[in-house]
């Protein structure tokens, strides 16, 4: 039982299975021992949605969403809301806040009434980021994104493009792929939220 | 007050006094009057209708209210012994005592008192927080209250107040190893003494004594109810039940939706059923028309009907009766004239034309219809009845649960008997308490939040007594105080009502106030018939649950509490006053709204002037389960959310509170576009707006009379926060000056009161107090001040300040 199957740390089929249970507890610990020495894989792509704004488009990591919900939309006035909020709906239960997305990265928005709910969540708080509509996912290497020094790689520094959004929302944005803005989510649900909290103190 | 006044027949006592005002700059009052364009001539004495003071007799005022008070700081200080531990609810009594005489002093221009009350107030900070023993501060108090006394005598023999007292004092304290004024020690003992107000609030510990001669309290009614049979179930698992209880609960606003729907669908089939039924009529005549026309006409000979329907109608019927249908001539015609004369028979087939069979055909089909309409209807009615029974027993079930989880008020009354006990009062006087209905129950989880509220209040209320029941008492003689704890329920809500015949300390109704809000509950000052003040909690029996009004504002519904509303008045009612609209205070875009007339309105439950809030209809009334937000959706004057049947959002408002943020924000807005604009005041002379001034200082309140009736307003007064909501409800003034510290109800509570009063919302309220902390002054502003000033005020100051407020 010297050698095993090449197990990837996130699959195991019936057939890893079905050899893991064969080992004995001797083998099982050198096993795992031999896995957790091993060097780590190189980063997996991160699957991103593709979602369609008013100005541009945008890609929404998938692991930040949990939901992407079809219209329509029962959304309810909040008193006191910042411009890109426009409203609150239930989901699963909880009241949360929408927002939408292009009016918050750009100032313009489009008729939303056909729009596409995404529900993100960030530190178990959830809101809902509602786009135009959304199209493919792609895949990005996020770690090209960070430490790429290659002018050609395909995800560009933010700063290289001629930015459509605000200013102010540039730090959302950890990179660009293909012209779509690639969004730091947690960082972007944040800020909402400290917004909308600080609209109710501004009346 | 009507003689001519002589300046040369005034003795050089007077002259001092007179000094003494002049500090107070009456001419650079008088030149921003006429400054400001209001009426540089002063209404005289009669016009107004007011006797003015002369500055002797506000002096003797003084004099006389200062010397009452150092006397209950002297009379606190012999009740203090020198032991370990002074008593904090005493201590408290001193430090309320010092801060008053601070700010009448300090209104009064005696620097030298007023610093010597605030030593007082730090001298109890020091002990409080432990940076000075008992023993050392209580010495340094005695020493402090010697200094104000022989201040106050120097004004009253020589005119002006002598520094000299506070010089010796600083020597002592320095003797003493006490400093007062040194930054550190002050910094630290204050943010101690800070932090620990906020720990040690709710918890008056003081220590009974053994020679209490008050009469025991009565003692708390027994248990009454028999001995239960108590089942111990784990909290999660009760939540549980709580929560699929209420989903369950929940379940019955999609299931009366999708009633809705079928019983829509039902109609729709019975309107279609009428239709064809019409049709049948109308095809039977056509036939019968165009059949006769057939044989008029010159092709009467049978053919293949040019319906593909009726073929298969008619080969249906030969299917049936096995002849082969064959087209009538002439003969059959005639029979045409006479099928509706007799009844239809298939062994007969051939006596009829292939119309009458289509016509039978068609009624038959029709008449299948009728029967499917019936059955479902039928089967409608039966599920409709079990869908309510399924609704009556799912209220059951999450009734049964609610109750499982309800206890008696009477858990409480242990506490608040001993809270009662230990208070100052109870060593003074003799207490007598009472409960009436504590075995009203309410959920486990309102009656645990709501005990230490309930317990601080009465903390509060019994521990400035000293002050409060000083003159009393002697009205009294040696008649027992007595305080009242009264439940009962009205619907699904508790009254409580806490009661007590003496004066007391204000400042409960601030404390606990937002605590009560939490539970979605009320809590409201009113005299009583013991000639005392009761507080009155109305709390939900249940938590989750509300019952509300459900209203349309625009496309949008939202629900108002049933407890908010005293009465519904119908569109194209005449209101006197211009409502409030709801699409108004909540902000939202109006684009929707029904014309004035045709809105419905609500009218609010308020103890003065009614107040209407329209709304575009009134759709029902609803029970719903409460949402709580998220804190960032947190929003003033949104309880919470529920969600109906169709997963809509349903705000449940809380309109007094947005009443007030409106005229707040209205208020803001309109003062901020007249500074803007750089206008000139308008003339107040001719409106002469009503100012009411609450302060329980005689000097204060007189002072101000006097300088406020000079400028042209019509003033009243009140000496504390009971009598200010009294005057206000009563008689709504145009703006409010507002001391804090008072008895009864203090400036803070009032303000809470008035935020619970919507017919309050347009008095401005100006805060004029000796607290000059920021806490402070956030405070104020978020419970709704519009202005912030501290005593002394400059007059011109307070002057602006009310000018530009009443522009608006």
């Amino acid at each position: 039982m010297n050698e095993h199957p090449t197990v990837s740390a996130a699959y195991l089929d019936e057939t890893h299975l079905q050899h893991l249970e064969q080992l004995s507890d001797e083998e099982f610990w050198d096993y795992a021992r031999k896995l957790a020495n091993q060097e780590p894989v190189a980063a997996q792509p991160e699957e991103c949605l593709e979602c369609t704004l008013s100005n541009g488009s945008c890609l929404i990591p998938l692991l930040a969403l949990n939901e992407v919900v079809l219209p329509p939309h029962r959304l309810a006035l909040l008193p006191a809301t910042p411009e890109w909020m426009p409203g609150v709906v239930a989901w699963r239960g909880q009241v949360i806040a929408v927002i939408d997305l292009s009016m918050y990265l750009s100032g313009h928005t489009l008729d939303l009434s056909n729009g596409i709910l995404l529900i993100a969540d960030s530190v178990g708080l959830a809101l809902g980021l509602l786009v135009p509509a959304i199209g493919q996912t792609a895949s990005i290497q996020y770690d090209m994104q960070v430490a790429s020094k290659d002018p050609t790689a395909t995800v560009e520094k933010a700063e290289q493009a001629s930015p459509w959004y605000l200013p102010s929302r540039a730090i959302f944005v950890k990179g660009i792929q293909k012209g779509s803005l690639v969004l730091d989510v947690p960082s972007l649900l944040a800020d909402a939220v400290q917004q909308i909290e600080t609209a109710a103190l501004n009346g | 007050m009507d003689d001519e006044f002589n300046q040369n027949e005034l003795s050089a006592e007077d002259l001092a006094i007179l000094q003494a005002f002049d500090e107070m700059d009456l001419e650079g009052w008088e030149v921003e009057r006429s400054e400001k364009g209001i009426s540089t001539r002063p209404l005289t004495d009669q016009e107004m209708g007011i006797d003015f003071l002369a500055p002797e007799e506000l002096l003797a005022i003084f004099v006389r209210e200062a010397g009452e008070d150092i006397a209950a700081i002297r009379q606190t200080l012999q009740q203090l012994e020198p032991d370990d531990h002074l008593e904090s609810a005493r201590l408290q009594v001193l430090q309320r005592t010092a801060h008053k005489l601070k700010g009448s002093t300090g209104a009064m221009g005696c620097t030298a008192m007023s610093t010597i009350a605030h030593h007082i107030e730090e001298l109890v900070k020091l002990i409080t927080s432990g940076t000075i023993v008992p023993f050392i501060g209580l010495n340094a108090l005695v020493q402090t209250v010697r200094a104000l006394e022989t201040t106050l005598n120097s004004l009253v023999t020589s005119g002006v107040e002598s520094s000299d007292p506070l010089t010796e004092l600083g020597a002592e304290y320095k003797a003493l190893n006490i400093e007062i004024a040194s930054g550190r020690a002050e910094k630290q003992a204050l943010s101690r003494a800070a932090g620990e107000e906020q720990e040690t609030a709710p918890r008056v510990y003081v220590p009974l004594r053994a020679t209490v001669e008050a009469e025991p309290f009565s003692k708390a009614p027994q248990e009454s109810h028999t001995t239960l049979h108590v089942l111990r179930v784990e909290v999660d698992r009760f939540e549980q039940l709580i929560l699929h209880t209420e989903q369950l609960a929940e379940l019955s606003s999609p299931l009366e939706s999708a009633q809705a729907e079928v019983e829509k669908a039902l109609q729709e089939l019975q309107t279609a059923q009428a239709r064809l039924r019409h049709l049948e009529v109308l095809v039977s005549t056509q036939l019968v028309a165009k059949v006769s026309s057939a044989t008029i006409g010159p092709n009467g000979n049978g053919e293949r009907p040019t319906s593909s329907l009726i073929a298969r109608i008619l080969d249906e019927a030969r299917q049936r009766t096995g002849q082969h249908y064959q087209r009538k001539s002439k003969v059959a015609t005639r029979q045409v004239k006479k099928a509706d004369s007799f009844p239809w028979d298939d062994l007969e087939i051939d006596r009829f034309t292939e119309n009458d069979v289509l016509a039978h055909s068609l009624g038959e089909a029709i008449a299948d219809v009728a029967t499917a309409s019936a059955q479902l209807r039928a089967a409608f009615a039966q599920l409709s009845r079990i869908t309510q029974q399924h609704i009556d027993q799912a209220t059951n079930v999450r009734n049964d649960t609610l109750l499982l989880s309800l206890a008696p008020i009477s858990a409480l009354v242990p506490r608040i008997e001993r809270a009662i006990m230990m208070s100052v009062l109870a060593q003074q006087h003799q207490v007598l308490f009472e409960a009436e209905g504590e075995t009203t129950e309410i959920d486990q989880e309102i009656l645990e939040k709501v005990m230490q509220p309930l317990l601080q209040l009465v903390r509060t209320c019994t521990a400035g007594c000293q002050t409060a029941t000083k003159t009393g008492t002697a009205e009294r003689g040696n008649a027992t105080d007595r305080i009242r704890l009264h439940v009962h329920t009205v619907d699904n809500e508790v009254n409580i009502e806490v009661g007590f015949s003496m004066t007391v300390a204000g400042g409960a109704l601030d404390e606990v106030q937002e605590a009560i809000r939490r539970l979605h509950g009320t809590i409201v000052a009113r005299r009583n018939n013991l000639g005392g003040i009761s507080f009155h909690l109305r709390l939900p029996r249940s938590q989750g649950a509300i019952q509300g009004f459900l209203v349309a504002v625009g496309d949008r519904r939202v629900v108002v509490p049933l407890t908010q509303v005293q009465r519904i008045e119908p569109g194209k009612e005449n209101r006197g006053e211009l409502p409030y609209t709801l699409n108004s205070l909540l902000g939202f875009p109006m684009e929707q709204a029904l014309p004035e007339s045709e809105r419905a309105a609500l009218i609010l439950q308020t103890e003065g002037s009614p107040l209407a809030v329209q709304v575009d209809a009134i759709l029902g009334e609803t029970q719903l389960v409460v949402k709580p937000l998220a804190p960032h959706l947190h929003r003033q004057g949104i309880i919470g959310t529920a969600i109906d049947g169709r997963g809509n959002i349903l705000l449940i408002v809380d309109l007094p509170e947005l009443i007030n943020r409106y005229e707040i924000v209205e208020t803001t807005v309109k003062v901020a576009a007249i500074r803007s604009r750089g206008q000139q005041p308008a003339s107040i002379a001719q409106k002469q707006p009503s100012i009411l001034v609450a302060d329980d200082s005689v000097y204060i309140r007189q002072s101000l009379h006097q300088t406020l009736s000079y400028a042209g307003y019509r003033v009243s007064e009140a000496d504390d926060g009971m009598k200010t909501l009294e005057r206000l409800l009563d008689y709504p003034p145009d703006a409010l000056l507002l001391d804090i510290e008072m008895p009864n109800l203090n400036g803070y509570d009032v303000l809470s009161m008035m935020r619970a009063h919507p017919e309050l919302a347009k008095v401005k309220t100006i805060i004029l107090t000796s607290r000059t902390s920021e806490k402070h002054k956030a405070r104020a502003r978020e419970l709704g001040a519009h202005a912030y000033l501290t005593k002394p005020c400059p007059q011109d100051v307070l002057l602006e300040t009310l000018r530009s407020l009443l522009m608006n």
